[in-house]
């Protein structure tokens, strides 16, 4: 049994069989055959043709049979593509006329289409190149006598070890094949682990070059995501160990799973909203199943990030509208508008180095600047407002004059597509988030204007205590608990209510134990997390008295350390243990 | 013979519309071919087909020969331009 510490990216855990992504560049020889070997030579390439479509016929009939018809299509393409004249009949005439072996000819001739695609402008079409790929793969493997260990076909529930998973990567995870993942690099806070989070299972990221040596395909191996522990080969002890936390940690899915159809209530009957974090299109789907009554935060840039160019209008609006008919048509849907710049760089804007990143040019700052940027943006909003329930809102707002200029920029989007004769809600709400103690200071100033506020707590963490929050040094500084971001909160709920706007909270404060109690006793209206989250918070809500946590808040608030909040909470809500 | 058409699908040529651009090339012996910016494709490759890149309001121009040409160049007209009311669920 061999033990390797990572840091802890998403809770629960996971035994299964290793499976482990090469990302090492595949290897193929270019080997000059005899001309009297040639046909042979095609021969065996069909067979592995044919050979790979068995393969993927078997995994598409099991789609069909489980009516999973957006899985399927993806493999009916692949059957497809390996009837491709340019692919299949170009790789033979290669092997005959150049006397290549079957390997090259085949991986020289989907290189050079899959790179063709990938240079292609539009999203959605550049997308697939990876599914060139993915065939290729499995006809390579075929000639080479692999066995095909595509994640597609598992029959299995695998864990995933790779180096590091991109967005779109993690984004098409399976959580009924992939239980848990473990990567070489990467922080508590990097998207991995984020949609590791969202999806609900375990995950642990930044082991380090140990990872490399350490783990094979096919052993048995424990991921513990809540400590950050990854065991190889366990011995008997530890397997059966962890057996029981995750039959215990069943149990408590399965109770938590009676309140999938609840209200979100408190025991004395105060009803609140309980809604997820998104970053995707698969996410909005993953949330509605998991319970979440909306989407309170829909982070947009990860439409930007995965793109090699600003994303179109057209391109944003499907994603809305896709998020939107999730849901249905009365589902809540904030959607905020791109938060870019400070650590998440984009190559295609050009932004400039800075030294305070967090601190500098992004999000709003960058929109209202690049105005023509923000209104394609607001435009899709708005189209896919036709759709859905859909609320716009501003990241990083510090004055009023930000807000009113981003507000303006909203109402010509309005007047543009009205003149167009182009379908809107144009009672769409329109609000800001609180992240910057300044907005937090002046909230009822801008509680006149804004129809709702959201509270970013990730940053109005930062912000308020000066603490960068990716410097893992300064964690003791980066608490919600803290009873100055307490006031904060406080008084920013208190702004919106007297001037009768909702407050929402979208950060990861909003999901945990100990912060629930304190937010329901001040009164905050909308709660929003990692979709996997909902239904733990439902659970606890149902316990608590919004009239008993109205005196916790109140205490809570009067406390001079976060540590003394903890400890408050800890020994005054029992409910929460 | 040829025929030139303006994509009229808001998403441009997707996998589905591709799809059925190479169904309908199939339907033809000789060789359909699709020219875009004086590049020439295969209009019964899959691959090629989306590595057009076709957008809306691109131009495209189909060539076909043979008995069938006239209805094989109709066929894929349509589909070019077609307008698609949703969306395609790709990703």
């Amino acid at each position: 049994m061999m033990m390797l510490q990572g840091i802890a990216a998403s809770p629960g855990y996971a035994i299964g069989r290793a499976k482990v992504l090469s990302t090492k560049a595949l290897e193929i020889d270019k080997i000059k055959l005899d001309s009297h070997l040639l046909d042979e030579e095609v021969a065996r390439f069909e067979a592995a043709v044919a050979a790979a479509r068995i393969e993927l016929e078997a995994v598409l009939s099991k789609l069909v049979a489980q009516n999973k018809e957006h899985e399927a299509e993806i493999f009916e393409a692949h059957v497809m593509l390996l009837e491709d004249e340019e692919l299949i009949d170009r790789s033979k005439e290669l092997i005959k006329e150049e006397q290549l072996n079957a390997e090259y000819a085949f991986y020289s001739t989907s290189e050079d289409i899959a790179g063709l695609i990938s240079g292609l402008d539009d999203p959605y079409l550049r997308e697939r190149a990876a599914d060139i790929r993915d065939v290729s793969l499995r006809v390579l493997n075929k000639l080479r006598g692999v066995a095909s260990a595509s994640l597609d076909d598992a029959s299995q529930p695998i864990v995933l070890f790779a180096d590091d998973l991109a967005p779109s990567d993690t984004a098409q995870l399976d959580p009924g094949k992939v239980i848990g993942f473990a990567t070489k690099a990467g922080g508590r806070t990097s998207h991995s682990a984020i949609i590791a989070r969202s999806i609900g299972i375990p995950a642990i990221v930044g082991i380090g070059a140990a990872l490399d040596i350490s783990v094979k395909d096919g052993q048995t191996v424990i991921i513990d995501g809540s400590e950050g522990h990854v065991y190889i080969d366990p011995d008997e002890a530890t397997l059966a160990r962890y057996r029981q936390m995750q039959q215990e940690q069943l149990k408590r899915q399965e109770q938590y799973q009676t309140y999938l159809n609840q209200p979100s209530m408190s025991a004395d009957g105060v009803q609140v909203e309980l809604v997820a974090n998104i970053g995707s299109v698969k996410d909005a789907e993953q949330a509605a199943a998991s319970g979440a009554e909306g989407i309170g935060l829909f982070r947009t840039e990860f439409l930007y990030m995965d793109a090699e160019e600003l994303p179109s209008e057209e391109m944003q609006f499907d994603a809305y509208r896709k998020v939107a008919e999730a849901f249905g048509p009365e589902t809540p849907i904030v959607i905020r508008t791109s938060d870019i710049g400070g650590d998440k760089e984009l190559a295609y804007l050009n932004l400039p180095k800075e030294d305070n990143p967090f601190l500098g040019y992004r999000a709003i700052r960058i929109c209202l600047d690049r105005a023509d940027m923000f209104k394609t943006q607001l435009r899709a909003i708005l189209r896919a407002s036709a759709f859905g329930n859909l609320k716009v809102m501003f990241p990083m707002v510090a004055t009023l004059g930000e807000w009113r200029q981003a507000k303006s920029i909203l109402d010509e989007a309005k007047q543009e597509l009205t003149e167009a004769g182009i379908a809107l809600n144009r009672n769409i709400e329109a609000g800001i988030m609180i992240e910057i103690p300044a907005a937090a200071i002046l909230a009822d100033k801008f509680a006149k204007e804004v129809d709702f506020f959201s509270i970013g707590t990730n940053d109005l963490v930062q912000y308020t205590m000066a603490a960068d929050r990716m410097n893992p040094k300064l964690g003791y500084l980066n608490d919600p608990l803290h009873p100055a971001v307490l006031q904060l909160i406080d008084r920013v709920i208190a702004a919106a209510h007297a001037n009768g706007k909702w407050v929402g909270m979208c950060g990861e404060m909003a999901g945990q134990k100990h912060a629930l109690p304190i937010l329901l006793g001040l009164g905050l209206d909308e709660f929003s997390m990692s979709a996997s989250a909902v239904l733990p918070a439902r659970a606890l809500l149902a316990k608590l008295s919004k009239q008993n946590m109205k005196a916790i808040a109140q205490a809570a608030l009067e406390l001079g350390s976060a540590e003394e909040v903890r400890a408050y909470i800890e020994e005054h809500v029992s409910e929460i243990h | 013979m040829q025929n030139s058409y303006v994509i009229q699908n808001p998403f441009g040529i997707h996998a589905r519309p591709a799809r059925k651009i190479v169904e309908a090339a199939k339907a033809s012996k000789e060789s359909v071919t699709l020219v875009k910016d004086g590049k020439s494709f295969n209009a019964k490759s899959l691959v090629h087909v989306i590595s057009v890149g076709a957008k809306f309001g691109d131009s495209i121009t189909v060539n076909a020969d043979g008995e069938q040409a006239e209805d094989v160049i109709a066929a894929i007209g349509a589909i070019l331009t077609a307008v698609e009311q949703h969306a395609e669920k790709e990703q």
